[in-house]
């Protein structure tokens, strides 16, 4: 039994389940029984969509611009994509959320967060 | 019982209780947000408390962890909106009272009655936990093996949707286990020639991934209003205190009911505070002189979820700081936790341990009381934080949920791991997995392949040598049976 035993195992579990999951769904089509039921609440699967791509856009940012910068343009762009109009009350919220994150995670628990490159490098230096 | 009242002590030191204060302060917060729920709050809350005094973290996640519960049940009653699952029972009488106006009543009752519920498991736990331990001491790795087969039986059946679903679940979360290096052999699987994954896939991300991106995706997806129909409308001023005697001395045996099945539900690995607080309806209105009255708005029908579900939680800390084995999908984060922190639950804590998981105990019985303080002192303002916007509770989760995984190795390959596990998490809640089991499994997971590998070693790869040992054997036929009791039960009354 070496390392590959338990692997092996896990993965023989999977595509087995998943075969008796498939082939439970393909018969159950074929009676005629529509296998999912859709609710009447109207799904905002673009918000959804919408939603990852930023969070994706901010991990991304985060090893280019910085930490501190990445979160408070996020934090604005999420907000509003999530339905906040107040461009006040964005801005507002961008900056106590990062201030909170500075704060807590940067002073408190001394996280090393990423600086990001070039200007914005040097720039994070006058922060933490 | 020196040891117990060290604990106790313990907990008493001003700092501890602050941290409980703390606790129990983001419990109700999150409790009462609908789409943040226990397992969110405790994986978010991991990263806070990772330069903490073990006993100090864990303080403040288990006073989160009981008073959450609580916390759900206080939109159920004022706005039929459950907080978290276990509450949903709660909205079917509670509501009801709340448009009689007598909300008051009904969260005085639901207050009393988690902190009767919760507290007398937590009295449960302190009484069989030891006992339980010495016996896990006795374990072998074959004993080791077959609880943590059970774990997983028992998880894939329950845990609501489709049994098949879940089981794919679990096996999945034990094979995303298995990357990194192999602990008995020291081989890398899976790692794709990257540092990042030489670890494998470390816990915390994967959780916060899983509970706290999945969920605010699929809230913005299923629930985002339309601009100004945000935030819910305020009630009259709530007004609550505690129940008066009559009614208590009126419902004790439905209170010792409760409190028995929902401790003993909890302690079933895989069975949580939201089964408890079905159990604890259904057996109410069997129990009742006039089971009419349910649903209408009475009293008793707030008591026994409530009493049920906060037992569970209590129940669900015994086979966790006994055997290492997660009750519930909060337990199992917290699992993650006791981890972080140095400490490897199993039966062997409450020996190197004593200090600690003895703090723990004080910490549930105070944290059940600070229910109590929290739902008098607290109701009025926290109820305020329904006035905040999705719009920020999400970006907000979504940055903890970053700075959080991150924060926790200081390294991005954890937030790419969070970002995967949330946009998995989206997919396995769309199409009906359940989340539980998958963490369960990558919990169970190495704990099951490393036990297996060593009873092997031990018994020559006779595999025969699982099923002959007493425990282990019975322990292994135990999963086989409750793995096919969904089975069988549909075999059963389909046949009727």
């Amino acid at each position: 039994m070496g390392p590959e035993f338990w692997p092996t195992l896990t993965l023989t579990g999977i595509v087995i389940l998943a075969l008796i999951i498939m082939i439970g769904s393909i018969l159950e089509q074929k009676k005629g029984i529509s296998p999912k039921v859709e609710s009447n609440e109207k799904k905002n699967t673009i918000g959804a969509v919408v939603c990852a791509g930023i969070l994706l856009l901010f991990i991304i940012s985060i090893s280019y611009i910085g930490f501190l910068l990445s979160a408070f343009i996020s934090m604005m762009v999420l907000a509003y994509a999530l339905g906040e109009r107040n461009k006040l009350l964005l801005l507002f919220f961008s900056f106590i959320m990062v201030a909170v994150i500075y704060l807590s995670f940067g002073k408190l628990l001394f996280v090393p967060m990423p600086r990001g490159v070039w200007i914005f490098r040097e720039l994070s230096y006058y922060l933490y | 019982m020196e040891q117990l009242l060290t604990g106790f002590w313990t907990v008493l030191q001003p700092v501890n209780i602050l941290m409980m204060l703390i606790g129990m302060v983001l419990g109700m917060i999150i409790g009462i947000l609908p789409g943040v729920g226990g397992p969110m709050g405790v994986a978010l809350l991991i990263p806070f408390t990772f330069t903490m005094e073990p006993i100090q973290g864990l303080l403040i996640m288990v006073a989160l962890y009981v008073t959450s519960t609580y916390g759900g049940s206080i939109t159920s009653i004022l706005f039929k909106i459950p907080g978290e699952a276990p509450a949903i029972v709660t909205t079917f009488d509670g509501y009801e009272l709340t448009k009689k106006g007598q909300s008051g009543r009904a969260l005085g009752v639901a207050m009393f009655s988690s902190c009767l519920g919760g507290t007398f498991s937590v009295i449960v736990l302190i009484l069989i936990a030891p006992r339980l331990s010495a016996v896990a001491l006795k374990f072998g790795e074959a004993e080791y093996f077959a609880m943590a087969v059970l774990g997983l039986s028992v998880c894939a059946g329950i845990g609501g949707g489709s049994v098949k679903k879940n089981a794919l679940s679990a096996v999945a979360g034990l094979f995303l286990a298995t990357w990194g290096i192999d602990e008995v052999t020291g081989h890398p699987r899976f790692t794709f020639d990257t540092s990042g994954l030489l670890m494998g896939i470390t816990f915390i991300p994967a959780a916060i991934g899983l509970f706290a991106i999945g969920e605010v995706i699929e809230h913005v997806e299923t629930s985002l209003k339309k601009k100004g129909e945000e935030g819910y409308v305020a009630q009259e001023r709530v007004k609550i205190g505690l129940p008066p005697l009559t009614d208590l001395l009126r419902m004790k045996w439905l209170y010792l009911r409760s409190a028995i099945l929902g401790t003993f539900l909890g302690i079933l690995p895989g069975v949580g505070a939201t089964t408890a607080s079905f159990f604890g309806y259904s057996e109410a209105v069997r129990w009742s002189r006039d089971p009419r009255k349910f649903g209408t708005g009475i009293i008793d029908g707030v008591a026994a979820p409530e009493t049920a579900n906060n037992a569970a939680c209590g129940g669900a800390m015994v086979p966790l700081l006994t055997l290492g084995i997660p009750g519930s999908a909060t337990t199992a984060v917290m699992i993650g936790a006791f981890v972080i922190h140095g400490i490897r639950p199993g039966p062997m804590m409450i020996v190197q341990q004593a200090k600690l998981v003895y703090a723990i105990f004080a910490g549930l019985f105070f944290s059940n009381l600070l229910i109590i303080l929290g739902g008098i002192l607290g109701i009025k303002f926290l109820v305020k934080v329904l006035d905040v916007s999705y719009s920020k509770i999400g970006a907000g989760i979504l940055l903890f949920a970053v700075i959080g995984s991150y924060s926790m190795r200081n390294s991005m390959a954890d937030v790419w791991i969070t970002f995967g596990f949330g946009v998995m998490s989206y997919f396995m809640r769309r199409y009906g997995y359940g989340l539980a089991p998958m963490v369960l499994g990558m919990i169970l997971g190495p704990l099951c392949e490393t036990s297996l590998q060593r009873a092997m070693i031990i018994a020559d790869y006779d595999p025969l040598f699982l099923i002959t040992r007493p425990i282990s054997g019975s322990l292994l036929a135990l999963s086989v049976l409750s793995f096919l009791y969904p089975w069988i039960r549909r075999l059963i009354t389909g046949k009727k």
